[in-house]
């Protein structure tokens, strides 16, 4: 005999979506929840991290070298004095900077590539995902290091980069996204009304496809950071003496670390974590916000499962 | 939900026993380098006699044992380019002709080559023969192709008499039958070599190189070159001598190729994984010998020899520690203590490095570095002994721009007390004197750096911050080294740090000379009395010359010079009959190689 579900069902008062988002990712996602924590502290680091670090970020103290953590010093100091934990949090503003525009323009350039190429088709669409195909090919940690020395290295031209090789790989699966939106009815309606291209792209496909934009937004950003941390360990990335994790890993690192391990250990800690954490609020994110991820029981379904384990 | 935040604890937990045990390994006091006698200072007492180059930590000889020598056995070697493949195996193409000579070394002998029994710690020790890249033309002689030479003048001859009975090994897979070295194959050798595109324009001053019998060479000159047996001789292409089948062999990859080389020298290449090593095994037919205790020994002793190539230095350290390398001339000095700590029984010893880093100060195109004052005035506002000591903890010595080997050399301490002042930080008459040369406000400046270095960066970043302090604002650009090359070129710099190397007096003072990139022109004093330098032929006469311009140089700021960091000249105990000696011309240690025995009862004693 079938169980009543719909009678234990009572509506909730209505909450904003974001503060229900934010309910349920506390509630459902703990990992996530913890992901997001470590993401605002980034965020908040790199905002105010001319008032959180104690020293300048390349303030030197010649007889302080290579000493370990103190009271003084956290974290210990590099070889030429300079405070780790000063230089790891002027570290997390490079990373929140790079991460998020270059993220920015990367979502942006896969959008509107993907959306172009989908929703026009035909010729256009095979011009592009050709392109596309020939930026693919390359392996991109050599096209990065390519074009860098091309451009010179230097923050922006980091985050150029970032954001134009991302954003044309990524296109693609926006473009597989708008392909299966736009057979829909009401995008079909549209047209046969005489809706206009930019119209219908602004007006039907965008909102459809946001969540997934979101995801792919929050899933970017720590592959970014990564992708600017090698760059930087290569040498093609943000030059010294501007701290950037990746660059404080590489260089003088590697000739000091058997001496003081701290200068190996923060760095790449910091960045493991930023990572992390980053990674799993876009896992969780992308759990939330995409039903079709959800093992097929909806909201629904996921109210019902909250409820039994509850009583 | 429970599943979960056990996962939640089992992450957190693991995250943060990792913390606390790097934690507490990052706590533990870090230890200073290991003692040095020679520090970075810039009162740098060294005589200009070669016998005091060398220094030793507590724990190291450098005198062997007087076992009988024993054939046979291998030696693993990291040689001074082994962090890079071989560019190719033919000195007259390869695009990095240096770095070809070191790995070409073991299987080609040189025209001229140190006389290490004669003039080193195994003989009268006039010179020891840890000077990176040059050897005085005094002590060359006794090991090479050619047995003597001579030079006239009028016009300026130099006359090669070349060695009887050096054999070429032959090569099967050329079709070579192993015969006499003559002197044709020198002659083509040197004209070969000095026709390399690389080499355009170095050898202007030769008019004709031509074999006048069978161990005759003649070199008929325009004009007398001051670094003549470092670009004939032994430092530069043509004075290793190849074999005219090898180079202008069309099997495979033709001349580059590793298997159709001929060796005339101590060893024959046998083997070139790329990415691994190069393997030698010993010529039977060698003609070289050496005496021990009074007895004669054919050489080389040893079977077998392994360039290793290993690309990371980290890696490098790793297989000196743990007995896989038996020598590193050139071990990063940064590793001294924890090579001290983990193999005790690795004999470590201090030598001069290759090079020393450099400001190279634009002194013809910015309107503030033209002023001599205001070059001056840098000088005295850089902290030098700070910077030496911060970027080069393992120990430097100032050796700008003659080292102190040469017997050019001034100390110093006996360097006129106007120029020993310029090198004694001073922030406050700094400022004075910017401000006396019409810039109280100081002005901005910006600095090219290398991306490729390490310790550019944190030159530049010193350098930043002392130099705030007299108002001169440094902008740090840092660049490529295609970028860095192209703009030391076309004196597209304010500043820019460069590496010099000093070792070889007349290529250091070159800096001097008008050309393509340096900061000199022809009509001003300084590069004047140099170019008389250059072409002077009485050797007493260009000794007191060098030693002025040097003097002079040092005055004019036209560039800032950092300390010579010392390396550490790493080898294993069971290496015998070998005396620290690290380089007998060019990046050239087969000489010394060839002369060492392995002790393999030692070796296996000690568990390796």
């Amino acid at each position: 005999m079938a169980e009543k579900l719909s009678e234990g069902i009572t509506e909730k008062p209505r909450r904003s979506k974001l503060t229900e988002l934010f309910i349920r990712m506390v509630k459902e996602k703990p990992l996530g929840t913890l992901g997001a924590v470590i993401t605002l502290l980034l965020l908040l680091t790199g905002i105010f991290a001319n008032y959180l670090a104690p020293y300048g970020m390349n303030a030197i103290h010649p007889t302080h070298a290579l000493e370990g953590p103190s009271s003084q010093f956290l974290l210990g100091t590099d070889n030429l004095g300079r405070d780790l934990l000063s230089r790891i949090i002027f570290g997390a503003r490079i990373s929140v900077i790079v991460g998020l525009v270059a993220t920015l323009i990367s979502t942006f350039i896969s959008v509107f590539l993907g959306i172009l190429s989908a929703y026009i088709g035909g010729i256009f669409d095979l011009l592009i995902q050709r392109f596309v195909d020939a930026v693919l090919c390359v392996p991109s940690l050599i096209l990065l290091m390519l074009l860098i020395s091309i451009m010179g290295t230097g923050m922006w031209q980091v985050i150029i980069l970032l954001g134009v090789a991302g954003g044309i790989s990524g296109s693609r699966m926006i473009r597989s996204l708008v392909i299966g939106i736009k057979e829909n009815m009401y995008v079909q309606s549209a047209e046969a009304i005489g809706a206009t291209t930019w119209k219908i792209v602004i007006q039907h496909i965008l909102p459809n496809i946001m969540a997934p934009i979101i995801i792919i937004f929050s899933m970017t950003v720590p592959s970014v950071i990564l992708a600017e941390a090698g760059l930087s360990f290569l040498g093609f990335g943000i030059p010294p003496p501007t701290p950037s994790w990746g660059g404080m890993l590489s260089g003088n690192t590697a000739r000091f670390m058997i001496q003081a391990p701290g200068l190996a250990f923060w760095p790449g800690f910091a960045l493991a974590l930023v990572v992390y954490g980053v990674n799993m609020f876009g896992d969780a994110l992308r759990d939330l916000l995409d039903p079709r991820l959800r093992g097929g029981v909806g909201r629904y379904g996921m109210k019902v499962k909250l409820q039994r384990r509850d009583k | 939900m429970k599943r979960k935040n056990i996962w939640l604890g089992l992450s957190l937990l693991l995250v943060a026993s990792m913390v606390t045990a790097t934690f507490l390994a990052s706590c533990t006091k870090t230890t200073q380098q290991a003692t040095v006698t020679q520090t970075a200072t810039q009162t740098n007492t060294q005589t200009t006699t070669q016998t005091t180059t060398t220094t030793k930590t507590s724990s190291t000889t450098t005198t062997t044992a007087s076992n009988e020598p024993q054939y046979g056995g291998s030696l693993n070697v990291m040689t001074f380019w082994g962090n890079v493949e071989p560019p190719g195996f033919d000195v007259s193409l390869a695009p990095a002709v240096y770095k070809v000579t070191a790995w070409n070394g073991p299987f080609l002998d040189w025209l001229m080559v140190g006389d290490v029994d004669k003039y080193g710690p195994r003989g009268n020790n006039q010179f020891a023969f840890q000077t990176a890249q040059y050897v005085p033309s005094t002590y060359l002689g006794g090991g090479g192709v050619a047995t003597s030479w001579e030079i006239t003048g009028n016009p300026v001859t130099i006359t090669f008499h070349i060695r009887k009975g050096i054999m070429w090994a032959g090569n099967s897979v050329i079709g070579m039958q192993p015969r006499e070295l003559t002197a044709d194959d020198v002659a083509w050798s040197l004209n070969r070599g000095m026709a390399a595109p690389i080499l355009k324009g170095v050898y202007n001053f030769v008019d004709s190189v031509t074999a006048t019998d069978k161990y005759t060479v003649v070199i008929k000159c325009n004009t007398f070159n001051a670094n003549w047996a470092y670009y004939i001789g032994y430092g530069y292409v043509p004075g290793m001598i190849n074999c005219p089948e090898a180079g202008n062999s069309t099997v495979g990859a033709g001349s580059e190729d590793w298997k159709n080389q001929v060796s005339d020298g101590p060893f024959i290449l046998t083997s070139y994984v790329a990415g691994a090593a190069c393997t030698y095994e010993r010529n039977p037919n060698y003609w070289g010998t050496t005496t021990i205790n009074g007895k004669s020994y054919q050489l080389p002793f040893i079977d077998k020899l392994v360039y290793p190539i290993i690309p990371d230095p980290t890696t490098a350290v790793a297989s000196l520690r743990t007995g896989k390398l038996d020598w590193w001339p050139y071990t990063p000095n940064t590793n001294a203590a924890s090579l001290k700590q983990t193999a005790p029984n690795l004999i470590q010893t201090q030598v001069p490095g290759g090079g020393i880093t450099c400001v190279m100060v634009n002194r013809l195109d910015n309107q503030y570095l033209k002023s001599l004052a205001v070059r001056q005035a840098l000088l005295i506002a850089t902290d030098f002994k700070s910077i030496n000591h911060l970027v080069y903890p393992g120990g430097a010595e100032f050796s700008y721009p003659l080292p102190p080997s040469d017997p050019a050399y001034t100390p110093f301490d006996q360097l006129p007390a106007s120029t020993q002042n310029l090198f004694s930080y001073d922030p406050t008459k700094a400022k004075q004197m910017l401000a006396d040369a019409g810039y109280p406000n100081g002005f901005k400046l910006t600095l090219n750096v290398n991306s490729a270095y390490p310790d550019f960066a944190d030159i530049a970043q010193l350098l930043a911050d002392e130099w705030s302090k007299v108002n001169v604002q440094l902008t740090i650009n840092t660049i490529t080294p295609a970028a860095n090359a192209a703009a030391k070129l076309n004196r597209g710099f304010d500043l820019q740090l460069h590496v010099f190397n000093v070792n070889n007096p007349i290529t250091s003072l070159s800096n001097l000379i008008p050309q393509p990139g340096n900061l000199y022109l022809s009509t001003e004093p300084l590069a004047q009395n140099f170019q008389k330098i250059l072409t002077d032929l009485d050797a007493a006469k260009l000794v007191a010359d060098e030693k002025q311009v040097a003097v002079d140089m040092l005055a004019d700021g036209g560039y800032i010079p950092f300390a010579n960091p010392v390396v550490l000249n790493c080898h294993w105990p069971w290496m015998k009959n070998y005396y620290s000696e690290t380089d007998a011309g060019y990046a050239t240690i087969s000489p010394l190689i060839s002369r060492m025995w392995v002790d393999q009862n030692m070796k296996k004693s000690m568990g390796y």
